[in-house]
């Protein structure tokens, strides 16, 4: 099949689903290598990865499709479009939008690891989109590969047909062709009508510097052609339609995007958040009659005050986060004024992993520097006269007196982990707030556990905990399951007996006291002495936990200051200043800027 | 007739001590010579003339170093003779010498008082000999004590001790023998100063290698009271940080400095201030004699106070004055009511009796005195 001819029968649109580390990028690699789509100079290792960060971090932020053709054993030529995928928990709404596109997945599991946490977590995803799963066994080429134990655990552990697994090396290459016959063979052709009115689920979109907004898109119905005016229907936009066609992995212009067909859509759009992830298209001179089923508008679940570290960039921050959220609308931002902070942004993440790279965006990309306060989770507080408000902020907090009861985010989460860590990973979720749901063998001397805990629980040094009470062989995903009662307090820090907004924080009762008594403890090792006296305190509505006392300086005189000395101290003063200048005000409190961040810092 | 101070720098000594970082170097005899004869024959008579023309009046001389007793005595005493000479001086103009105890005998110390000195300020530092090595110091203790006699048996009235307490390893008694030691003798002046190491001196070299370490904070805090308290019960009264002088013999000079007078500089290395500018000579021997043999300016940076400038100065040297800064002379002379401009930080000061008001004074308190530094940073 030619790049220009089409045929409903000969597309497979699928993607690679698996663990992380598990080969998802090198065999998206091979994929491109082997069907010839790009000179084997032009492979940088694993393409699909564009940005840096991303490689460092060995996952994929943005997905990237590539469409790309394959000549059959039989002769027949195929069009393949291989979404790639988010490979982090954080992601998991990007993760269904991209399954949502295709017809089929291919599970990936390390064939030395076997089945880990976001194997299985992935596999329900793909199979809440009725995917045709493809189980690959990969790593075959590994010494320690055990291929048979772990076709024993995707069936026992998966429930997926062992018959179909196909074990390839996605490093050599070995059984990828018969990977592309499986995928044929097995994965279903799309399905929908061509002379429907035309419909396309917006599984992908990202900022492009010279053409605005890039849509990338999955045609269920009907077909767009350039210079149709489309519409998105959750929020009713018209745009013209500018340009068509797909990567291979080069932008490849087409005229026509038709049913079945994976491609990018150009329309000059200004916004990120016009073209939403899990939006359907329609064209406006013919609407469909109703959007594509599993669209929901993105929820950020992990909040944190972003500020500059120097007053001064507030404004360079504020053009940084609306070119970043250019690129990804999954975070969002308003202004915040704190007391000790000045002037930054209340911003909203998609989780833990998603807050680190945006900061880390804004610092690398931007030359900022940020201080970031403690990341808090969205409860619900149900007041006294019924009402309830959302909270994302302990400072927007009511008072306690108004509050009847707060209902604090739990998660559902799967850990798999080797047997002869499991005390410890019992003890962390026990001190989590966990309850077991459910504790199973899953072979090869691994256990699969279900736990259900508070969100909360997993904001601070969690992921490293695991790893450190599993040498690091844990593995985790999650999912939000909703609200429940808590007991939630807030917790002031005083300094001199002035609470410091940007360090309150909000925590179940029973850790109140321990994270009050840690974070007076840090604050105090920070500040330095001063003319007077500072009392630190961590404060419950009234009542007092902790407190801590920085006694006052000693001594601190120029012995001597004579003619031929006064310009010199009036210079270290002026210096002096300039310092205090850009010292942060911890309540009455000036503290040097690196104390601030050390006292900001979550482990 | 405006008063002004008159500083003239000898920049020559025996040895440089441990601790100092003041401009010295060793002595040449050749660079002496041409170094008099510049002062004597260029710089004196020029500023002569520019305070004449100025209608200065000279209150203070101070010959300070380095170490002005290292030079042969008749150079120093060209130099006396020639400034009270030379220069516009009131009727009671102080004269004050710097002196090592390890340099000056009987008959060079009575050519001093012979030609106009009438202020001997005695770099004594110490009457422990321990600490007189550590601090590299030329003489010991017996010799510092010899030297006070020598000046007091030649008929001067007016002597000043110079005292440093904290190297390492002193013990509060060691210290208070040394201060004990100088009220036995007298002296009408005792400055006594905490050990400072700045950066560039041998001493510093050492504390960075960690070879010593520094008394503590608090330790120096109950040394400095114990000094001051017993300096007090002695009739000594404390006018300055590290300052302390029978009633009515503070050191004029240096009071000028604190109380923002104007002086200029004879010298390398020496500042001035003049016309609300703040200047400074160049440091080397060879290119003053030179500039000033041509003629030359001798100044290497200058610049003129800016108001905010002039008022950080005025915090900054006012509030080591016991007296304290006079609030109404601030208002005349800049314009700014501090009381006013610094409420809130004065408040607060005064709420820790750190500072206190009085008759148009505000200044340090006892205690306000160990933190000068912060409470100076506090309030500019």
């Amino acid at each position: 099949m030619s790049a220009a001819a089409y045929d409903r029968d000969r597309i497979r649109n699928f993607s690679i689903i698996a663990h992380i580390d598990h080969g998802k990028s090198t065999l998206s690699d091979r994929f491109i290598e082997l069907t010839g789509a790009l000179p084997e100079r032009e492979m940088a290792a694993q393409v699909l990865d564009t940005m840096d960060l991303e490689r460092e971090r060995g996952i994929t932020i943005k997905a990237q499709t590539v469409r790309l053709n394959y000549r059959s054993r039989s002769g027949q030529g195929y069009v393949f479009n291989l979404i790639d995928t988010p490979g982090h928990v954080d992601f998991t709404y990007e993760v269904s939008r991209s399954l949502a596109a295709c017809d089929g997945a291919l599970l990936v599991v390390d064939a030395a690891q076997g089945v880990e946490a976001q194997t299985v977590a992935n596999l329900y995803l793909a199979l809440e989109n009725d995917l045709q799963i493809i189980p690959v066994i990969n790593k075959i080429d590994l010494p320690s590969a055990d291929v048979e134990e772990t076709r024993r655990q995707i069936a026992d552990v998966l429930g997926l047909e062992p018959g179909l697994c196909v074990p390839v090396s996605a490093k050599t290459g070995e059984g990828v062709k018969a990977l592309f016959e499986a995928i044929i063979e097995h994965i279903p052709a799309p399905k929908g009508e061509i002379e429907a009115p035309f419909r396309a689920l917006v599984f992908d979109s990202f900022y492009e510097q010279y053409h605005g907004v890039v849509a990338v898109v999955r045609v269920m119905d009907g077909a767009v052609a350039v210079g149709q005016r489309i519409s998105f229907m959750s929020t009713g936009n018209t745009f013209e339609v500018q340009q068509l066609g797909w990567f291979s992995p080069k932008a490849t212009r087409a005229e026509t995007l038709r049913a079945g067909e994976v491609g990018f859509v150009l329309a000059n759009i200004k916004n990120v958040s016009d073209s939403a992830l899990g939006d359907t298209i329609t064209l406006a001179s013919r609407p469909a009659s109703k959007p594509l089923p599993g669209y929901v508008p993105v929820k950020q679940v992990v909040f944190s005050g972003l500020f500059p570290l120097s007053t001064q960039q507030f404004e360079d921050l504020q053009v940084a986060l609306e070119k970043l959220s250019l690129n990804d609308p999954a975070f969002i931002y308003e202004p915040e004024s704190s007391s000790a902070l000045g002037l930054g942004f209340r911003c909203g993440f998609l989780g833990t992993l998603h807050m680190e790279i945006v900061r880390e965006r804004l610092e690398r990309e931007f030359g900022l520097q940020l201080l970031s306060t403690a990341p808090n989770v969205v409860y619900e507080a149900i007041l006294m006269d019924g009402s309830s408000i959302l909270v994302d902020s302990p400072n927007d907090m009511p008072p306690t007196q108004k509050i009847d009861h707060i209902n604090e985010p739990f998660i559902r989460c799967t850990i798999i982990v080797p047997d002869e860590f499991i005390g410890n990973i019992l003890k962390l979720l026990t001190d989590r707030r966990g309850t077991q749901k459910s504790m199973e063998y899953v072979g090869a001397g691994k256990v699969m556990l279900v736990y259900e805990l508070p969100f909360n629980e997993t904001l601070f040094d969690f992921y490293d905990k695991l790893k450190s009470a599993s040498k690091g062989y844990a593995s985790y995903d999650y999912e939000h399951i909703g609200r429940r009662a808590s007991e939630i307090v807030k917790v002031d820090i005083l300094i001199n007996g002035q609470a410091v907004d940007a360090l309150s924080f909000m925590t179940h009762k029973q850790n109140a006291y321990r994270r009050g008594v840690e974070l007076v403890r840090r604050i105090r090792k920070q500040v330095p002495r001063q003319l007077f006296e500072v009392v630190i305190q961590a404060a419950i509505g009234s009542k007092i936990i902790s407190r801590e006392r920085v006694a006052p300086l000693r001594k601190n005189v120029t012995a001597k200051c004579y003619g031929g000395d006064i310009t010199r101290k009036r210079k270290l003063l002026e210096k002096q200043k300039e310092g205090k200048r850009k010292m942060k005000q911890l309540g009455s409190v000036a503290i040097p800027q690196e104390a601030f961040m050390e006292i900001l810092k979550v482990d | 007739m405006r008063p002004i101070s008159v500083y003239i720098h000898i920049p020559f000594c025996i040895k440089k001590c441990k601790y100092c970082d003041f401009v010295s170097f060793p002595i040449v005899k050749q660079d002496v010579a041409a170094y008099f004869d510049a002062l004597i024959k260029a710089a004196l008579p020029r500023a002569a003339k520019l305070l004449t023309s100025k209608h200065r009046i000279v209150e203070t001389i101070y010959i300070g170093g380095g170490t002005p007793t290292a030079v042969p005595q008749a150079h120093l005493a060209e130099l006396l003779t020639s400034s009270v000479n030379a220069l516009p001086i009131s009727r009671d103009v102080e004269v004050t010498v710097e002196m090592n105890p390890g340099t000056a005998d009987a008959s060079y110390i009575s050519k001093i008082l012979a030609c106009g000195g009438r202020r001997i300020s005695i770099g004594v530092q110490s009457f422990n000999d321990r600490s007189l090595r550590f601090l590299g110091r030329i003489h010991n203790a017996r010799q510092a004590r010899n030297c006070f006699e020598n000046v007091r048996a030649a008929g001067c009235r007016n002597i000043n001790i110079d005292l440093i307490y904290g190297t390492p390893g002193e013990s509060l008694d060691d210290v208070m023998h040394s201060v004990d030691t100088a009220i036995s003798l007298a002296p009408e002046h005792i400055s006594v100063y905490g050990l400072s190491i700045p950066e560039g001196t041998a001493l510093h070299k050492r504390l960075r290698a960690g070879e010593f370490t520094l008394p503590s904070p608090d330790q120096q805090r109950k040394v400095y009271e114990t000094i001051r308290d017993t300096l007090r019960a002695a009739g000594y009264i404390q006018y300055e940080v590290s300052n302390y002088a029978k009633p009515g013999l503070e050191c004029r000079h240096n009071l000028n400095y604190w109380r923002r007078g104007e002086y200029i500089g004879l010298g390398c290395a020496a500042s001035s201030y003049l016309d609300g500018v703040r200047s400074r000579n160049v440091n080397s021997v060879a290119e003053y004699v030179e500039r000033m043999a041509n003629g030359a300016s001798v100044v290497c940076q200058s610049e003129r106070l800016s108001k905010e400038e002039r008022v950080e100065e005025a915090v900054m040297l006012g509030l080591r004055l016991r007296e304290g800064i006079s609030l109404s002379q601030l208002r005349r002379d800049e314009g700014i009511r501090l009381l006013q401009a610094r409420r809130n930080q004065i408040q607060r000061l005064a709420t820790a009796k750190l500072v206190n008001i009085e008759n148009d004074f505000l200044r340090l308190t006892d205690d306000g005195v160990l933190v000068a530094d912060e409470v100076i940073a506090w309030l500019t």
